[in-house]
């Protein structure tokens, strides 16, 4: 396909640090560096998957991309248009989000049919008998069925409400969703159902998504492409594939033996990585290189310099000195 | 083990992809009301409200005297068949008045909760969902109104509208209220002045912590502007709490304006109201003690049912009770 | 036999506003000397109730009906409150998913390791604390002196698990109970802390518990698995019994909805439909509603549990299918 090599997203040195410890005058003095300096795009009717530990700002890009919080700096590219100060309202028709938490990302007064009606009446879109066909059309398409709109989030489970959030998500026909850990707070028999109605919902309706998940094998396997974030930095990025067999920097390395595996002879051949310490704060991250002090190959050169996320490989770039030399 | 083959035929299965509800349907408001009627105490004040707002409403009606009207020759009669509870030294009907009161003090009672509902939640709902600055300068004038003692605000008041020069009843609007007279007039105004604190920090403080709940965060993602999310999606998850925090000022305020009133400061004459017929009552305590004990009773009664109603509608309602 | 815990058709409900709950339909299994059980299921499955029903530390509205618990040789099913405690901490040592809730803010870790070393063991202060710095070394907290006199809130989430999993293991109990400790923390904390776990396993000849929804972190740590679903155990055998061999259909599902890294993009096979609701009384299998191979028995009357191999067995009545047709 010729429209699949079109850039639908294009993020550039995106930046975004938040305040803390406001003193009295409302003032503060110390930032939390949760995304700095971030770069990467998206084709058309990809998937980029989005991988990390807790507090290393992957949902903090993906609710900045939908600028949810304001970037600090950066700029933010959506179908060729630089959206970074742009009137978000007619945007949000064509970006979504889906979150984590099914139970608290629905509002428990409303009913589910209120819901997945709600988008439609903020933007004007379809009005009353065709509202409701809508709304049954996109029960049936995340898998409920029409019954269902009567009801309040609570009387669903975990994995049906995910199926409502998705449904709403839906609603104002988007070209791009960012998925923010979206099977993370489910079953595991649940994750697979959800995963693989996300694949037919890209599939039939030619979506693109950001995926950010902290699950790294549901990440390759519903992922084109996958980049690694560490304390606010995007440290690798190549094809799913590329990034699994060969990953060039220590921490995704140590990210991908530290996955469990669900089957025990290969868990006891297998040698593991184990990084030392935990994630440093991202009021006051390392200097130079973040990953230096729980990295084994950690050299003088990491401590000064901060290392260029430069392509090493086709289509596979990374920021780390050991590679780049 | 003896089991027929039969049963180990497959099963014809419910189609599987469409996705059943787990749950039995029950709403917030079923669950909640489920909860109520377990409560004893709570539902036989509830019935008590009722019969206070039929009484004050209907009662007058009910009975051949006026809370005004002086019957010659029946003055200071004990509780008797023909006035249930006595007569005054007037010759006025004492039931006819105590229902008169009622009447003034529900009065007063609705007007605090419509200010509370009206005033107190968008106020609370504004400052706490823009926060920072404009927080930070309503919730200091609230603390500045709240500083102010209700009782130095009423005679202020009363000060104003009771002035001859300035016929505050003239006004196109407050025309509507001549029947009422100035002092019921100023202890309104009062309340709607004041009445509306509580509410105003309680709901600030509870949509400040459910803005940072995702389905808000969805709600801004969707498009939806500041006065839907906060209409639409804040306010109603505090309706629980501003339901509460209503019944629970509503015998606040009808105290308040008996004890104002028992200090004089409160309806016109002849005006009746629970607190001036307990003031009237006071002089002849030795002789008449009827005519304390039945207005009191009427403010005792008052206080208990909505207190006690309150707070069982707080245990069935307060989400942080909730299983 | 020296199983240091045996539970026979423990039965555990709930009371609540939407009805009873059986939370526990006859469970029965045993914990052997030093031996490392994983109890894997979803949330709701009974796994984490099953731990507290052991313990007795069962919220207000659960009751244990019927069954029995046996403990160290001791029926523990009807012990009181002051004999539990002594068992608490003392014989069975417990981890926590959140460590945070599990520590008291108020004291220093030093405080806490001490007061529980002290509450179990008659030695001096002095030789508390020397414990108390050894527990810290070995569960690889760096310069444990330093770390004693410090707050829960300054160590990180790791590290406070390290701490937790010190303080249950300062009494030398007999038996550890995990439940989700790893779930709170991140990928690389969580291959620490399982690093730390298989280490103390062949340290300290302690009988182990873990109780998850990660099949592939008991792949690593356990001897045996016991498979729960909907408040029953389906399944329980050998660590490579349940992988490679397993019997009852959810096993099978679960094992085949995971994705796995070796794997390419071909589509997940996940387990059609939602847990079952536990609410009211039980009838036939948990798992009906949601098995590929249901049949009308399976929707009537519950499957009993059978064996298949040594210590290998399942609830499902496609076992007894086989031996029918010999008959």
């Amino acid at each position: 396909m010729a429209a699949k090599d079109k850039k639908i997203l294009e993020v550039k040195n995106l930046t975004k640090f938040f305040p803390v410890k406001k003193d009295f005058f409302g003032t503060s003095h110390s930032m939390v560096k949760a995304v700095d300096n971030v770069s990467f795009y998206i084709n058309k009717g990809e998937t980029l998957g989005l991988v990390g530990e807790s507090g290393c700002g992957k949902t903090t890009t993906g609710r900045t991309i939908l600028r949810l919080h304001e970037p600090t700096a950066g700029e933010i590219i959506f179908e060729g248009n630089n959206i970074t100060e742009a009137d978000m309202k007619p945007l949000r028709k064509k970006m979504q989000i889906i979150f984590q938490d099914p139970y608290a990302s629905l509002n428990p007064r409303m009913t589910v049919g209120d819901i997945i009606g709600e988008p439609m009446e903020i933007h004007d879109l379809e009005k009353g008998s065709q509202r409701k066909d809508k709304i049954y059309q996109l029960l049936e398409m995340v898998g409920l069925n029409r019954e269902h709109a009567s009801r309040y989030p609570h009387e669903f489970s975990g994995g049906q409400r995910q199926r409502v959030g998705i449904a709403r998500a839906l609603a104002v026909k988007p070209e791009f969703i960012v998925c923010d850990e979206p099977i993370s707070a489910l079953d595991v028999s649940i994750q697979a159902q959800i995963v693989n109605m996300l694949e037919d919902l890209q599939a039939s309706l030619g979506l693109t998504y950001l995926f950010i998940a902290h699950d790294l094998s549901m990440v390759k396997h519903i992922s084109d492409k996958v980049g690694v974030m560490y304390l606010g930095k995007l440290i690798e990025l190549a094809d799913s594939e590329e990034i699994y067999s060969k990953p060039a920097h220590p921490y995704t390395q140590a990210l991908l033996s530290s996955i469990p595996i669900a089957d025990p002879s290969e868990s006891r051949k297998k040698k593991r990585i184990i990084l030392e310490g935990d994630v440093p704060s991202p009021i006051n991250p390392p200097s130079g290189c973040r990953f230096r002090t729980r990295c084994r190959y950690s050299m003088k050169k990491c401590e000064e310099l901060e290392p260029e996320f430069k392509e090493i490989s086709i289509g596979h770039f990374c920021a780390c000195h050991l590679v780049s030399e | 083990m003896e089991i027929s083959t039969e049963l180990f035929k497959p099963l014809n299965k419910r189609t599987p992809a469409r996705e059943e509800a787990v749950r039995p349907s029950l709403t917030y408001w079923k669950d909640a009301w489920k909860r109520l009627k377990k409560n004893k105490v709570a539902m036989i004040c509830l019935m008590a409200i009722t019969l206070i707002f039929l009484a004050a409403i209907i009662g007058p009606y009910l009975i051949p005297y006026s809370y005004s009207e002086q019957i010659r020759g029946e003055e200071d009669l004990a509780p008797c068949r023909e006035h249930l509870f006595g007569t005054d030294g007037l010759g006025r009907d004492m039931l006819a008045r105590v229902l008169f009161g009622m009447r003034i003090s529900l009065s007063v009672g609705i007007v605090a909760s419509i200010i509370n509902l009206t005033i107190g939640v968008v106020y609370g709902g504004i400052s706490g969902y823009f926060g920072g600055k404009m927080d930070n300068l309503m919730m200091r004038l609230v603390d500045i109104i709240d500083s102010i003692p209700t009782t130095l605000y009423v005679i202020l008041l009363m000060v104003v509208f009771k002035n001859p020069e300035v016929n505050i009843f003239e006004l196109p609007v407050l025309s509507l209220f001549k029947g009422l007279g100035a002092s019921l007039i100023s202890i309104y105004v009062a309340l709607g002045t004041t009445y509306w604190i509580t509410m105003a920090r309680i709901v600030r403080g509870e949509v400040l912590s459910l803005k940072e709940r995702e389905y808000v965060t969805a709600a801004k993602a969707l498009g939806a502007s500041n006065m839907r999310v906060l209409f639409k999606h804040l306010i109603p998850n505090c309706i629980g709490t501003i339901i509460v925090i209503t019944m629970l000022q509503i015998p606040t305020a009808i105290f308040v304006e008996s004890f104002l009133s028992f200090l004089g400061l409160g309806v016109d004459v002849p005006m009746a109201s629970l607190g001036s017929l307990a003031a009237d009552a006071l002089g002849g305590i030795r002789s008449y003690f009827y005519l304390l004990a039945f207005p009191s009773l009427a403010i005792c009664v008052i206080m208990l049912t909505f207190n006690l109603f309150g707070d069982g509608l707080r245990n069935a309602l307060d989400p942080r009770m909730r299983k | 036999m020296n199983n240091i815990l045996e539970v026979k058709n423990l039965k555990t409900i709930f009371h609540t506003y939407a009805g009873q709950i059986s939370a526990l339909n006859n469970i029965s299994f045993s914990i052997g000397q030093g031996e490392a059980v994983g109890i894997v299921g979803e949330s709701g499955s009974g796994k984490s109730v099953t731990m507290l029903s052991i313990i007795k530390l069962l919220s207000e509205n659960g009751r244990i009906i019927e069954g029995q618990i046996t403990f160290n040789g001791k029926d523990i099913r009807n012990a009181g409150e002051k004999e539990m405690q002594n068992i608490r901490g003392n014989d069975i040592g417990m981890i926590f998913q959140d460590p945070m809730t599990s520590l008291n803010p108020l004291f220093t870790i030093g405080n806490q390791l001490m007061e529980a070393i002290l509450k179990h063991n008659r030695i001096s202060k002095a030789q508390a604390k020397q414990k108390a710095i050894e527990m810290l070394k070995l569960v690889g907290i760096p310069s444990p002196e330093k770390r004693l006199s410090q707050y829960p809130h300054e160590f990180s989430g790791g590290m406070r698990q390290r701490a937790m999993i010190a303080m249950a293991l300062s009494c030398e109990p007999k038996l550890l109970i995990a439940d989700e400790p790893t779930t709170a923390l991140d990928v690389t904390i969580q291959a620490q802390i399982m690093e730390l776990m298989k280490e103390l396993k062949n340290k300290i000849n302690t009988s182990i518990i873990l109780i998850t929804h990660d099949l592939g972190l008991v792949a690593d740590v356990c001897d045996r698995i016991i498979v729960m679903y909907g408040g029953t155990i389906v399944e329980q055998g050998k660590v490579d019994e349940i992988f490679y061999n397993p019997q009852h259909p959810y096993t099978m599902g679960l094992l085949k909805s995971i994705p796995r890294l070796n794997m390419g993009k071909e589509r997940l096979k996940p387990i059609d439909g939602q847990p079952p609701d536990l609410i009211g009384a039980p009838y036939g299998c948990p798992f009906v509603a949601r098995c590929p191979k249901a049949m009308q028995i399976c929707d009537i009357k519950k499957p009993e549990y059978k064996e298949v191999g040594k210590g290998h067995g399942a609830a499902c009545w496609l076992l007894y299918t086989k031996n029918r047709g010999g008959e």
